[in-house]
């Protein structure tokens, strides 16, 4: 009695055999099913044997490791990408919360109606309003520093205490400020947000 | 007749070579998207540093002030207090240029405006000033502070139009060219 292995592998034979035909020119193409070869007049009239070229179960386990490999990899793959977008969105949702946060700041500065706000009222202005009505869901700091004439801390404003950040983003921006002694100065606002 | 593993046939090998095929072109697509996402990784640095924007820094850089006083010798001496602006005193010292001062007079003025460009920039990044004329004789620029940037491949540059109080018109470019490591 004659039986191929398993239908898989019969399958597997005749598209490689479908493939090769589609290569090489038109050959003879044999499908092999897992049941006992009876020889009836009727079977016999469609179904052809051949067994050349045929090998058993140890002859193609480098086929079976060859396809299991590469449906690893880009499986493996397709996950890694997937991740990566997934990281992404939630990095641009912080982009867009950063951006929003410091232009809330940047609105709640106070802005005298000719020329540039003064440092003094920066320092006094009460900003922790204005960033957490547009700080939603995420944690946030806000630093404002005098970077020029000299370096100097003006306002440092955080949500919370110390919490471990996942993925964090920032957004900065240069401004004009009118100084004490009447020279403009450059400060730096930036806002740092970031989720747990 | 023997079996079909025993009969030296070469057509069984074709399925170990598509086989092969397959997971060639498996790895191959698994590399080009594992390159796609790191190229997209190393610019996915999303935060964005106004330092480091030559646009922004040449914005308030100008109307900034001076921030120390400088005094200029010469013909006629000079004394700034610190609280005039960059703009000005760019534009002051080109026409002082443009009417055959010497440079030298306002290196101290120079360094103070370098200084001042230096603190309102990132500090991975090396500011150069370069003043044009904008009009048809000039060839080349009419000062650069303190130099010439070089030509990096990966600086950055905004420029800014000044207008001067006898209709003519100044050209100020910022590059900020990337500091090398002796540089920081």
């Amino acid at each position: 009695m004659r039986v191929s292995w398993t239908v898989l592998c019969g399958g597997v034979a005749y598209l490689s055999d479908c493939a090769s035909e589609f290569k090489y020119g038109p050959r003879r193409c044999t499908l092999h099913v897992a049941v006992p070869y009876i020889p009836t007049p009727s079977n016999q009239a469609r179904m052809k044997f051949d067994d050349a070229g045929v090998g058993g179960f140890l002859e193609d386990l480098p086929v079976l490791m060859f396809v299991l490999a590469g449906v690893t990899v880009l499986l493996s793959s397709a996950v890694w990408a997937a991740s990566w977008f997934e990281q992404d969105r939630g990095e641009e949702s912080l982009e867009d919360s950063a951006e929003r946060v410091l232009e809330a700041v940047l609105s709640g500065l106070p802005c005298p109606r000719m020329g540039y706000p003064t440092v003094q009222g920066i320092v006094e202005s009460n900003l922790t309003g204005a960033v957490e009505q547009s700080a939603q869901g995420v944690h946030w700091r806000l630093a404002i520093v005098m970077v020029y004439p000299g370096p100097e801390w003006l306002v440092s404003l955080s949500d919370c205490g110390v919490v471990t950040p996942a993925s964090a983003c920032s957004a900065s921006k240069l401004l004009s400020a009118s100084g004490p002694d009447g020279c403009t100065v450059v400060l730096e606002v930036t806002v740092v947000v970031w989720s747990a | 007749m023997s079996s079909g593993r025993l009969e030296s046939e070469c057509t069984g090998q074709l399925a170990l070579m598509d086989a092969m095929v397959f997971f060639a072109v498996a790895l191959a697509v698994c590399s080009a998207t594992l390159g796609y996402l790191d190229d997209g990784a190393a610019d996915a640095d999303r935060s964005q540093r106004a330092r480091a924007d030559p646009s922004a820094v040449l914005e308030v850089f100008m109307s900034c002030s001076l921030g120390s006083p400088v005094s200029l010798d010469g013909l006629v001496s000079v004394e700034l207090t610190g609280r005039e602006k960059v703009c000005e005193c760019i534009l002051a010292e080109a026409w002082a240029l443009e009417s055959g001062a010497d440079i030298g007079r306002f290196s101290d003025l120079n360094s103070v405006i370098m200084g001042a460009l230096r603190s309102i920039c990132a500090p991975g990044y090396v500011p150069h000033l370069v003043v044009y004329v904008l009009d048809e004789a000039s060839e080349g620029p009419l000062m650069a502070i303190e130099d010439h940037p070089a030509q990096a491949p990966d600086r950055r540059a905004a420029s800014t139009v000044l207008a001067g109080p006898d209709g003519g018109v100044l050209l100020v470019s910022l590059v900020l060219e990337p500091a090398s490591s002796g540089q920081l």
